[in-house]
């Protein structure tokens, strides 16, 4: 039975002894220079997706975009800050005018 | 033409022998593909890509090991790094994700040049050979299928003599064990 099995086996391993050589779809180099061809014409788009693509390209231009995010509002910020000095610089000075021109009709309505 | 004559030649972009490569080599490039992932087209695709492969860096090409035996490193990169992609399609995000087992059988697989009356025990054999750990199937591969020499694939997986030896031997004894429980 074992030597039965062990044969079996040794049949398995060299069922492949006198195989003969598989070959490729005919007409390989046609495809391959057609191949080659498109690979060229593409290898400009090619070579610009592969460089964005880079790991340090990409942290780099989201570091940078990052950057501006906040440089920008703090700007605007700043902006907001000075805005708001402004009309409260303009508020009283509204006031001072008011007070002043009361006091000028005050002063004109008084009996001599 | 000798190698060295030949390889100049590509150097310099010669087509005709470029197409001579071509020629003399796609048969080999295309059967070791094809022994190593067992599906017909994509040993085709390999193949195109290991010419690819040779036209754009035979400039870099140093002339430290025969042109056969880069063309069978760069098969084998390509070939195993395509199964490995392939296998990463089958398991999928999702099933990776919620645990679904992947089928990691292989298919049946019949050589085109095997005889009629072995294709059964190739088969099994085939299925046999692509559970081996990868050197050991490569190494069984280059000498079963392509015929080559213990130095010959020493040199191609940059390994010594012995270690190839030693890789083919427990590629046997494994083979041995899976088929011995397959058929029983």
């Amino acid at each position: 039975m074992d030597q039965q099995k062990n044969k079996r086996i040794e049949d398995i391993l060299n069922s492949t002894d006198g195989m003969a050589k598989a070959s490729p779809a005919p007409f390989l180099l046609t495809r391959l220079y057609a191949r080659m061809s498109d690979v060229q014409k593409n290898s400009v788009w090619d070579n610009m997706i592969t460089f964005i693509c880079k790991p340090s390209v990409a942290f780099t231009a989201i570091a940078i975009i990052i950057c501006l995010n906040v440089l920008i509002l703090s700007n605007k910020n700043n902006d907001i800050h000075y805005d708001s000095v402004v009309q409260e610089s303009n508020g009283s000075s509204i006031d001072e005018f008011a007070t002043q021109y009361n006091s000028i009709d005050y002063i004109e309505n008084l009996a001599p | 033409m000798n190698q060295p004559e030949l390889i100049s030649k590509l150097k310099i972009g010669d087509h005709a022998a470029y197409s001579d490569v071509v020629t003399m080599s796609q048969d080999m490039v295309y059967n070791t593909a094809l022994s190593i992932i067992q599906h017909a087209e994509d040993a085709e695709d390999i193949t195109q890509e290991v010419f690819i492969q040779l036209f754009r860096s035979v400039k870099d090409f140093r002339e430290e090991s025969s042109l056969s035996t880069w063309l069978y490193k760069v098969t084998i990169r390509k070939a195993l790094d395509a199964e490995k992609a392939k296998n990463r399609q089958k398991r999928g995000v999702l099933k990776t994700i919620f645990g679904i087992k992947y089928d990691d059988e292989p298919m049946h697989f019949h050589h085109p040049g095997i005889q009629a009356e072995q294709k059964e025990d190739s088969a099994i054999l085939f299925r046999a050979i692509k559970k081996l750990p990868e050197n050991q199937r490569i190494a069984f591969t280059l000498q079963k299928m392509e015929g080559l020499s213990q130095e010959k694939i020493a040199g191609i997986l940059d390994k010594s003599v012995e270690s190839v030896e030693s890789l083919l031997s427990r590629a046997k004894k494994n083979l041995r064990e899976m088929i011995s429980k397959e058929i029983k």
